[in-house]
């Protein structure tokens, strides 16, 4: 049941309506029966991954509070030496613990969707070495949202095992918060502190949030259908020429798809955000208009937030901040070069990071190439910042000022669209034949004889222009620190009416729909 | 209060605005070039005013089965094929409704194997939505012409010109023989009907009879029919008191033969099954109902000549 079906809003129409008229004690109870039937009606029988993994975890989670409870009250009786050495028990036996939920966790991931990529390398290891042939030869079948739902679980125990949050004492509570039907196709990836309490305490209706969730849901829609889905028809035909098409079609084609896949993936956030607002469930933000951004570092803190945040907290500090990383940090500073002695743990963390980054979007080594290629742009970053900062100076430019900070969201902008081709490419030798056709066939007058050869004619690139114009203003608003929704509800009724309905029916006229459009799944959602 | 007010003019504008926009991206033809859909299913718009006596609704099996200018020659009875690929019960009221604007059939027959498209939950709700979106919103089928249309269109009355000189058949001389086994093989079971079906099936009752068009229930041959299907549609139409036409148990008084009668091995019929089927049709509706024979009514001229170019 995809999000922009009739199918979907019958339903969230259907849980909503059961949710209002609960008691406030029971209306979690509606939406993890919602979130049952939603994950049961796309999943069915693979939802027993997913209560494999709810089951791990909250066992897990269970038994290192239960620890905890034994350590605390277990210390108040027992001598310093005896304490330390308990704690230093108990720590171990922690570990093991969430060692062993993770293991569940994170080996279905990998079985399910990694299983057959590790077959494949496998094979292609040499037959002299006769080792036997691998089990899993095929592709496995993939439970709806299991990348998101195994890393928002993993963030659960490793938080409880930090002492963030306590562990969920009810099972149906731990099992709603994994897969509360409006995040669980795309995320965002929600965090147990944050999530827990609006999930659980119920919302009486109000009529000014729901309202509110409505625009963010037309908003979404707009985002979705009116320009990724219509971008999709220029794009899915150059990259079928990929081999042949002119350069500056295939760069186009590159800018197109770094469009489509950001209006795709913000707009279904929208969505979600707004499904859940109906609620009074606020959902974290995964995007914060990541074309602003002036470093890729900035980017990747403005675009997919929850999921960066997630390498951040749970990958990167546990690495950067580990004993073996810190004496090395340590060894280095004391031959005396301070600057290496910081980044080298923090490049070789990244780099683990960015490699989980790149393989959590795919099992295939594009999708390692896609991590490590913005790995490697930060690397750079790190390494030549003092070296920039030295030409800018000499040369007196200012790294604040408007100028450079335009070249810097472009530069930003260009690395961004390298990335997003190799994530489009089908493998990493395709993305260089993009790259060398870009720059070998390049020639102006040739991809304006041609750009209207693609599936798209004037009108589509008019709508595509007028909507990326929206996006631009609303995104320079919001930078501003203005609310744009906020601002609209201060508006006169007529003014306010018009931008809404005008919304609206460019959704309905404009969007690439029905007859003559083939139905575009969410890039997101396969994962 | 005052919300509810707000809310009810908020909607109501809305409603405004998609009632013009549809009335603007409507094809005011019945031609592909004017952005119709499915043109053959629709030819019956181009066709005077109140012609047409006998409405056929159905999916491909009703499209491959049935011959109305073979009616017209052996009776001169005026009929129309409406169908279309898995026709689902609601889109053939849907068509139904749809010809009655314009014609006033005193038959319709309504070929069951659309009593038995899939169903289920998401199924029953996308047939639900998709009548209720393309009853109320047009504009959900046509909103793409937002390209093609001109302003002087949003004034202009709708003038239909696409003419289908077959009625809606779908003609097919291929034959693929089916070899298989005998496939109505007598039990006492029921196939149940959907939700869906059943309520649908009480509009297109209720639409007949405030109407006044008669409705008769049949069967095409297809293989993939049976006895609890045919078990059902008996009892369907037994408790609404219509006629019902199981083709598939008259095979031996139709001449009807698997080896020579379908296109596909079993599942369509070719011109030839839908010669006989229309024959059995004809002589049925003949000795059952009183329908005027046009054949020497010089106002039914177009349809002699369509009839000469079907003969040909």
């Amino acid at each position: 049941m995809s999000y922009i079906s009739y199918q979907f809003f019958l339903f969230l129409g259907a849980v909503l309506l059961g949710y209002t008229v609960t008691p406030s004690k029971y209306k979690w109870c509606v939406l993890l029966a919602g979130s049952a039937v939603f994950y049961w009606m796309n999943s069915r029988w693979l939802t027993v991954f997913l209560l494999c993994t709810t089951t791990a975890v909250y066992a897990a989670a269970r038994m290192l509070d239960s620890m905890e409870e034994g350590f605390s009250l277990a210390k108040g009786h027992l001598e310093r030496e005896e304490k330390k050495r308990l704690k230093a028990l108990v720590a171990g036996q922690k570990r093991g613990v969430v060692i062993c939920g993770l293991a569940v966790a994170f080996g279905l991931l990998l079985w399910l969707k990694y299983g057959a990529f590790f077959a494949g390398c496998w094979q292609h290891l040499p037959h002299h070495w006769r080792l036997p042939q691998p089990p899993v030869k095929t592709r496995m079948f993939l439970p709806l949202g299991i990348s998101y739902y195994t890393l928002q679980a993993a963030g659960y125990l490793i938080d409880v095992s930090r002492g963030k949050c306590k562990a969920c004492r009810n099972f149906a509570k731990l099992a709603l918060f994994l897969t509360f039907f409006p995040q669980i196709t795309e995320g965002p990836i929600g965090r147990y502190d944050r999530l827990s309490a609006p999930l659980f305490e119920g919302h009486p209706f109000e009529y000014e949030r729901f309202t509110k969730g409505l625009q963010r849901i037309v908003f979404g829609l707009f985002k979705k259908l009116v320009i990724a889905d219509r971008v999709n028809l220029f794009v899915s035909a150059v990259f079928e020429e990929s081999g042949t098409a002119p350069g500056g079609i295939l760069l186009l084609a590159g800018i197109l798809y770094t469009l489509q896949i950001y209006a795709e993936f913000s707009g279904c956030m929208d969505l979600v955000i707004g499904c859940a607002e109906l609620f009074g469930i606020p959902l974290d933000e995964n995007f914060a208009r990541p074309f602003f951004a002036k470093s890729v570092s900035e980017f990747w803190r403005r675009w997919h937030i929850t999921l960066g945040a997630w390498f951040k907290d749970y990958v990167f500090y546990s690495i950067s901040l580990s004993k073996p990383f810190m004496r090395l940090s340590k060894f280095v500073r004391r031959r005396g070069n301070d600057f290496l002695g910081a980044v080298l743990p923090a490049a070789m963390a990244l780099f683990f990071t960015w490699l989980g980054t790149g393989f959590w979007h795919g099992a295939a080594w594009k999708y390692a190439a896609y991590g490590l290629y913005y790995y490697l742009i930060m690397l750079a970053g790190m390494l030549l910042e003092p070296l920039f900062a030295k030409v800018c100076g000499s040369l007196r430019i200012h790294r604040q000022g408007r100028a450079f900070s335009l070249f810097a969201m472009g530069r930003t902008a260009l690395a961004v669209v390298g990335g997003m081709l190799l994530f489009r490419a089908e493998s990493v030798s395709e993305w260089g034949t993009i790259l060398a056709g870009i720059f070998g066939r390049f020639s102006l007058r040739e991809t304006l004889a041609s750009v209207l050869r693609y599936d798209m004619d004037r009108k589509d690139f008019a709508v595509i222009a007028v909507g990326v114009v929206i996006l631009l203003v609303i995104g320079i608003l919001q930078e501003k620190g203005i609310h744009v929704r906020e601002a609209i509800a201060r508006r006169p009724l007529p003014v306010r009416w018009a931008l809404y309905l005008a919304l609206v029916m460019a959704v309905i006229v404009f969007g690439a729909y029905g007859r003559g459009y083939e139905a575009v799944d969410f890039i997101y959602g396969q994962f | 209060m005052e919300k509810v007010v707000r809310v009810f003019c908020f909607l109501f504008t809305f409603w405004l605005c998609l009632a013009f926009s549809s009335d603007f991206l409507k094809p005011k033809n019945n031609t592909v070039e004017s952005g119709m859909e499915k043109t053959e299913l629709y030819g019956f718009l181009s066709e005077p005013n109140h012609t047409i006596d006998l409405a056929v609704i159905g999916d491909s099996s009703a499209g491959n089965g049935f011959s109305p200018m073979k009616l017209w020659g052996d009776y001169g009875i005026t009929s129309y094929v409406c169908a279309e690929g898995w026709q689902t019960l609601p889109q053939g009221y849907r068509v139904f409704k749809k010809m009655l604007d314009t014609q006033k059939p005193k038959i319709v027959l309504l070929e069951t194997d659309e009593f038995f498209q899939p169903t289920g939950i998401a199924r029953t709700a996308l047939y639900v939505s998709d009548l209720a979106s393309k009853t109320v919103l047009p504009l959900y089928d046509y909103h793409n012409r937002w390209k093609d249309v001109q302003a002087k269109e949003m004034m202009r009355r709708p003038h239909y010109t696409y003419h289908s000189a077959v009625k809606g058949q779908w003609r097919d001389q291929n034959v693929k023989p089916y070899n298989g086994k005998e496939y109505m093989i007598e039990s006492r079971e029921e196939s149940p009907l959907s939700i869906t079906v059943r309520g649908c099936f009480a509009l297109f009752d209720e639409i007949c009879r405030r109407s006044h068009v008669q409705l008769v229930l049949f069967t095409v041959p297809n293989t993939g029919w049976n006895y609890s299907k045919h078990n059902a549609m008996v009892s369907c139409a037994g408790k609404i008191c219509v006629p019902y036409l199981d083709l598939n148990l008259e095979r031996k008084k139709l001449g009807f033969d698997w080896k020579t009668d379908t296109r596909d091995g079993g599942t369509h019929l070719n011109d030839q099954g839908a010669n006989k089927v229309t024959g059995y049709i004809g002589y049925y509706l003949k000795e059952n109902y009183v329908l005027e024979d046009h054949r020497q009514d010089h106002s039914f001229d177009h349809w002699k000549e369509d009839y000469q170019k079907f003969t040909k």
